[in-house]
């Protein structure tokens, strides 16, 4: 067969731009927005495993597609067209994605609801169950603010976002916010996920209820010895988490690899508007006076903290027991959250 | 005192066809560049290029020229622009006359691009195919593509039933 041969036969076999390899339809698809990603999840199978593969494995595409969630149709997307099973994505595949970054740990298969959507638009949230099979992963999809007075203005917006909101605007929404995941306890999986991914720093723990108390005590026996085998741990989220009792947390978190940095505390707690951020309000609720019980506890106290003198002893007694933690800072985030922080 | 003059490559295309082109040219394509300096001695016998047909290769040629001494980018930079670019798709003035060809030969430039390791043109081609899907429904995009439809019927109500609220928009 001489080469011009050769060259018609290819040619035959691929006659246009819809035959360009997957590497390079993935190239072109990083120019597309949500809108434009969505229409070509609606043209054959191939583009939907396409978008399938590049959620895990495209920051710049994944984030487009947390992007398409700011209407709650997405729903439905991650979970029916774009058919993500346990056979198509492995351990291996999850920790070599953008998202093995970070995860949520939550007791007992996770179901989606209205309570997990609070933890921010764009979190990937998959629902692992105990026997290891999984639903999801679709994705938080819009901002659901804690604040009933806000409930509602907020949903207003949600709605009107369907039609009006420019998705340029909304285009690097989706960079900003930490991935989680959601993982049942007691499965092996999960254990190896964690003790196998080397860039594993952020840790959730959310959604731990009172009836689950003991249970939780067996998961953090496994769960240090996974985080301690690459020891990178740097952020903590305990978030509505009412059945994790201030010893256990404390005695989770003295077992915690030294890089912590960053521990948050998150839920709905008051705070005072006109607070500067160090300057909190001291909280009413029991459960945030339980949270920083446990602070106190972990470096030898026992009360609550009560002036802002105290907090700085609080901070310095924290400084030395987690020694690559260089000054602290108290914040309240824009999602009303309270966040302790470490910065280098 | 006259310039020193600039080494002159012969490359063979699939088709037989021979250009012979400045080496600063043929060196913002990246193969090329790494086969040229794997080479010690100078010798005659043409590169072969047997993903490249003739034609293909004298469009890619002249977009080489034309970017002749442009900075190559190197692959720190790639991978910071990779993860921080803004997604434009704005391409230069030049570059979208030239890239303004029949979808065929898009089709072959790119993959032309992607064989010889051009970033830039492949950066170009897949931002002009991007262009052609923005602003065009499913079904559009298939007819530009022809584009087989393999939803099933139930799918394919599916599909319409989530779409709904990105046609109203």
């Amino acid at each position: 067969m001489n080469q011009n041969a050769r060259h018609t036969t290819r040619k035959q076999q691929l006659e246009g731009i819809v035959d360009l390899p997957n590497e390079l339809w993935l190239n072109i698809m990083t120019y597309l927005y949500p809108a434009e990603l969505y229409a070509l999840g609606c043209i054959s199978h191939r583009f939907i495993s396409l978008l399938s593969y590049s959620f895990w494995h495209s920051r710049n595409i994944s984030a487009q597609l947390f992007n398409m969630c700011m209407v709650e149709e997405w729903m439905t997307f991650g979970k029916s067209r774009l058919k993500f099973s346990r056979e198509e994505l492995s351990v291996d595949d999850f920790r070599s994605s953008h998202l093995a970054g970070s995860m949520l740990f939550v007791n007992k298969g996770m179901v989606f609801s209205r309570e997990v959507m609070k933890v921010g638009v764009g979190w990937c949230v998959c629902a692992f169950r105990e026997d290891g099979s999984w639903s999801g992963p679709s994705v938080v999809l819009a901002e659901r603010v804690v604040e009933s007075s806000n409930k509602i203005e907020e949903k207003k917006k949600h709605r009107l976002g369907r039609k009006t909101q420019s998705m340029a605007t909304q285009t690097l929404r989706g960079f900003q916010i930490d991935p989680i995941l959601l993982v049942p306890p007691f499965s092996h999986w999960t254990y190896q996920l964690i003790a196998t991914s080397p860039s594993l720093t952020r840790l959730t723990l959310t959604s731990i209820k009172p009836s689950d108390s003991n249970l939780i005590k067996s998961v953090f026996t496994w769960l240090i010895e996974a985080l301690r085998v690459h020891n990178v741990l740097t952020t903590l989220v305990v978030d509505k988490c009412s059945g994790l009792d201030s010893q256990t947390l404390l005695d989770f978190v003295n077992q915690l690899p030294n890089t912590l940095e960053c521990l948050l505390l998150t839920g709905p707690y008051p705070y005072s508007e006109s607070s500067s951020p160090m300057r909190i309000a001291l909280p009413t609720v029991r459960l945030i006076q339980a949270r920083w019980e446990v602070l106190l506890a972990l470096v030898g106290k026992s009360r609550v903290l009560q002036t802002e003198e105290e907090e700085d002893a609080l901070i310095s007694l924290m400084k030395e027991r987690f020694p690559a933690l260089v000054c602290v800072k108290i914040e309240i985030q824009e999602n009303h959250n309270l966040a302790i922080r470490w910065k280098r | 005192m006259a310039a020193p003059a600039t080494q002159q490559i012969k490359i063979r295309c699939n088709d037989e066809k021979e250009f012979t082109v400045d080496r600063d040219v043929l060196e913002r394509s990246v193969l090329i560049k790494n086969m040229l300096e794997d080479v010690t001695e100078q010798q005659d016998a043409p590169i072969p290029l047997p993903n490249v047909s003739g034609p293909v290769m004298a469009k890619v040629l002249e977009y080489c020229t034309h970017h002749r001494g442009e900075p190559l980018p190197s692959a720190d930079t790639e991978q910071s622009q990779d993860e921080t670019r803004k997604r434009t798709t704005d391409i230069s003035e030049w570059d979208q006359k030239f890239i303004t060809v029949d979808q065929e030969m898009l089709f072959e430039i790119i993959l032309a691009a992607n064989y010889l390791d051009i970033k830039s043109l492949l950066d170009v081609g897949c931002k002009t195919v991007a262009n052609m899907i923005k602003g065009k429904t499913p079904e559009e995009i298939r007819k530009l593509f022809n584009i087989v439809n393999d939803f099933t019927p139930e799918e394919e109500a599916q599909i319409k039933k989530e779409n709904e609220w990105a046609e109203d928009r």
